[in-house]
């Protein structure tokens, strides 16, 4: 769980666009509805090459079904491992910082923070027709002071995201400037 | 012989999906920030896994089933 700092507010959330989702599920289903197809339209050979050879001729119908629920059960665990990658990877922009949270699998996970101020410059990505139609792009920031690169990939709406982050930039910085001032005007008075 | 090494699988096949439901569970609430999307998600995975599950005890032994759902 991420903690906020005292008078910060997430101001919104960027996460991998929906589409990247479903084209992983959709790999998913394709896999979940093989043994089906292969069992409706390669009996003989499946029962020749495959079952003779394991000892497994004349096997009940109920005992492959029932073998097909425990596949479809084993998929659907992937596919909420799927869901939990997705979901999980995200950025959190507040008033004050970016969190990064990069989600990879279920016990990696990686959380990485940059305020900002620290910003240098915002690059957009949008690879490809898919990416156009669709509206998902990459978004690289750069910050200052470090070598690291935060990129987002296939976020959803990389421009309104990017608009976003702009603004709390110039706001943090605006916020900044007059702190600098009113400490070097109290300097001047003392 | 092959109903011995039925009950084996589907018993293998819960244990290792209350593994992995703990730790989605743990994900989910811990991480997620309650938002209703992840509760949504939760519920659709758990109806999902109850039908499967059932589903492949009801190949196995429908007796159990009947006996399962006169309890409630």
């Amino acid at each position: 769980m991420i903690s906020l700092e005292p008078n910060e507010n997430i101001i919104g959330t960027a996460r991998k666009h929906w589409f990247i989702f479903v084209v992983e599920i959709f790999f998913a289903l394709v896999v979940a509805v093989l043994p089906a197809l292969a069992v409706l339209f390669f009996a003989a050979p499946l029962e020749q090459f495959v079952l003779a050879p394991l000892k497994f001729q004349n096997v009940s119908e109920p005992f492959l079904i029932f073998c097909y629920f425990i596949w479809l059960l084993i998929i659907w665990i992937v596919i909420a491992l799927i869901w939990t990658d997705y979901y999980l990877d995200v950025w959190y922009i507040t008033n004050q910082r970016i969190i990064d949270v990069e989600q990879r699998g279920l016990f990696h996970r990686k959380i990485s923070t940059f305020r900002l101020e620290m910003i240098q410059d915002t690059t957009i990505e949008i690879p490809g027709i898919l990416a156009t139609l669709i509206g998902y792009g990459n978004l690289q920031i750069q910050t200052a002071g470090q070598n690291e690169k935060f990129t987002i990939r296939g976020v959803s709406r990389p421009q309104r995201v990017n608009e976003i982050i702009t603004r709390e930039y110039h706001r943090a910085r605006e916020a900044l400037r007059e702190v600098r001032l009113m400490s070097e005007s109290n300097g001047a008075g003392k | 012989m092959i109903v011995v090494v039925s009950w084996i699988i589907f018993f293998a096949a819960v244990i290792l999906w209350s593994i992995f439901s703990i730790v989605f569970i743990f994900h989910w609430r811990h991480y997620s920030r309650q938002s209703k999307l992840a509760i949504l998600a939760e519920t659709i995975y758990f109806t999902v896994s109850a039908v499967l599950i059932s589903s492949a005890l009801a190949t196995l032994n429908l007796k159990i089933v009947n006996v399962v759902m006169n309890l409630f």
